[in-house]
């Protein structure tokens, strides 16, 4: 089937599902749910369980619709990515498990472009596998927040974001729980980053840590970065700055980063044991750095390109 | 640029060459009422920057005495400042 294999959805109204299962779904694009375009109504799943579903784009081709998501859990399903948005998505106590995706497109758990909304409350992604190098949540102008909620074993197999990759996009994450992953856990280009009494522990190795490894969070060229409360554990990086690598290619005095109130441990990377800071303003406050290793500087990297400051003297 | 490290605290951080809990290039953080405990580096066990001073050591020599050369901004200042 080409789209909606087990819904296609055409007219401009809600649309409710409810209390049910859905399994060994396939179509193209939208492998569950197909909205034809320019549908703008709201759509809500409550407590439904999708099982071995399949797609070579979407599970959940949404459009332009509003969508809810509650208590609900999708299960070893195989589709690039579970939801396809182009507005805004909250996904409220439910869960992805063992998805798989296979293609070379970013986002397995949800691609969100173009002014996206994208809410995880209370939710839980486990055991998410990418084969490509950009984040398992794909953002571009547009906004995320993350509130109570779990990501456990989301694999890269190459670069970039293996949980949230950012563009231009803001994220605001709180009270969550971030394990076991690969390559950059966040990485964000010149976005808002906001995280607040949040995890961050346990990285893993992927195939292409030797050429490209720099920070569980990656900031290049962000614009505030906020980071406090939150902890850093067992973190390995290849190459620079094992917790937070934070970049700023050209220097903008209103780029600022603050780190506070923080707990370091046992990181280790080959600069930077923890934190990497080039070329933007930054604050570090109130944290604590302990058993973190590099060669140079094995808690904190400060780095600065004051070259044109020096032949001005 | 200008970075603020203040009030934080660095126990038992390892570094294999320099700068055992904050290594520095170009610019000189603020640091302000941090606390440095166990940490190690070859050197600067705490807090390492680019070379800024010259300690030359008399070799060999049985009193261990060093001498210490001026910095390089004072060798500086004297090239450029002073006929």
């Amino acid at each position: 089937m080409e789209k909606g294999g087990t819904f296609y959805v055409s007219e401009h109204s809600g649309f409710l599902l409810k209390n049910c299962s859905v399994t060994n779904s396939y179509a193209k694009y939208g492998s569950i749910f197909y909205f034809q375009e320019n549908y703008e109504g709201l759509f809500t799943i409550e407590n439904v369980d999708f099982y071995l579903c399949e797609g070579m784009f979407d599970l959940i081709d949404a459009g332009q619709t509003n969508m809810v998501i509650t208590n609900s859990t999708f299960r070893q399903n195989l589709n690039n990515f579970c939801f396809l948005v182009f507005s805004n998505i909250e996904f409220v106590n439910s869960r992805i498990i063992d998805h798989q995706c296979f293609t070379n497109l970013p986002g397995c758990i949800i691609n969100a472009i173009t002014n996206s909304v994208v809410i995880f409350r209370s939710s839980i992604f486990e055991n998410i596998s990418s084969f490509i190098e950009e984040g398992n949540v794909y953002l571009e102008d547009s906004v995320v927040q993350c509130v109570s909620s779990q990501m456990k074993t989301l694999m890269s197999n190459k670069n970039k974001g293996s949980c949230f990759s950012s563009y231009t996009s803001t994220l605001f994450m709180n009270d969550s729980q971030l394990t076991d992953y690969t390559a950059n856990c966040l990485y964000s280009m010149e976005s808002y980053i906001t995280i607040h009494n949040s995890i961050f522990d346990n990285s893993l190795l992927n195939e292409t840590q030797n050429l490209y490894d720099y920070g569980t969070i990656y900031c290049e060229n962000c614009f505030i970065i906020m980071i406090d409360f939150s902890s850093f554990i067992g973190n390995s990086k290849t190459i620079n700055g094992s917790a937070i690598f934070i970049i700023s290619n050209s220097p903008n005095l209103l780029n600022t980063a603050q780190i506070s109130n923080s707990y370091f441990y046992d990181n280790n990377a080959l600069e930077a044991g923890t934190i990497y800071v080039y070329n933007q303003n930054s604050s570090l406050i109130l944290n604590i750095f302990e058993g973190n290793s590099a060669n140079r500087g094995g808690g904190i990297f400060c780095d600065n390109d004051s070259n044109f400051a020096k032949v001005n003297f | 640029m200008n970075i603020l490290i203040s009030s934080n605290i660095f126990n038992s951080n390892v570094a294999f060459t320099e700068g055992g809990a904050v290594k520095w290039n170009d610019e000189n953080p603020t640091f302000i009422d941090n606390t440095f405990l166990n940490n190690s580096a070859l050197y600067g066990a705490d807090i390492a920057s680019f070379p800024i001073r010259i300690i030359l050591k008399c070799w060999p020599s049985d009193d261990n005495e060093s001498i210490s050369l001026p910095s390089i901004d004072d060798i500086l200042w004297n090239k450029f400042f002073v006929s």
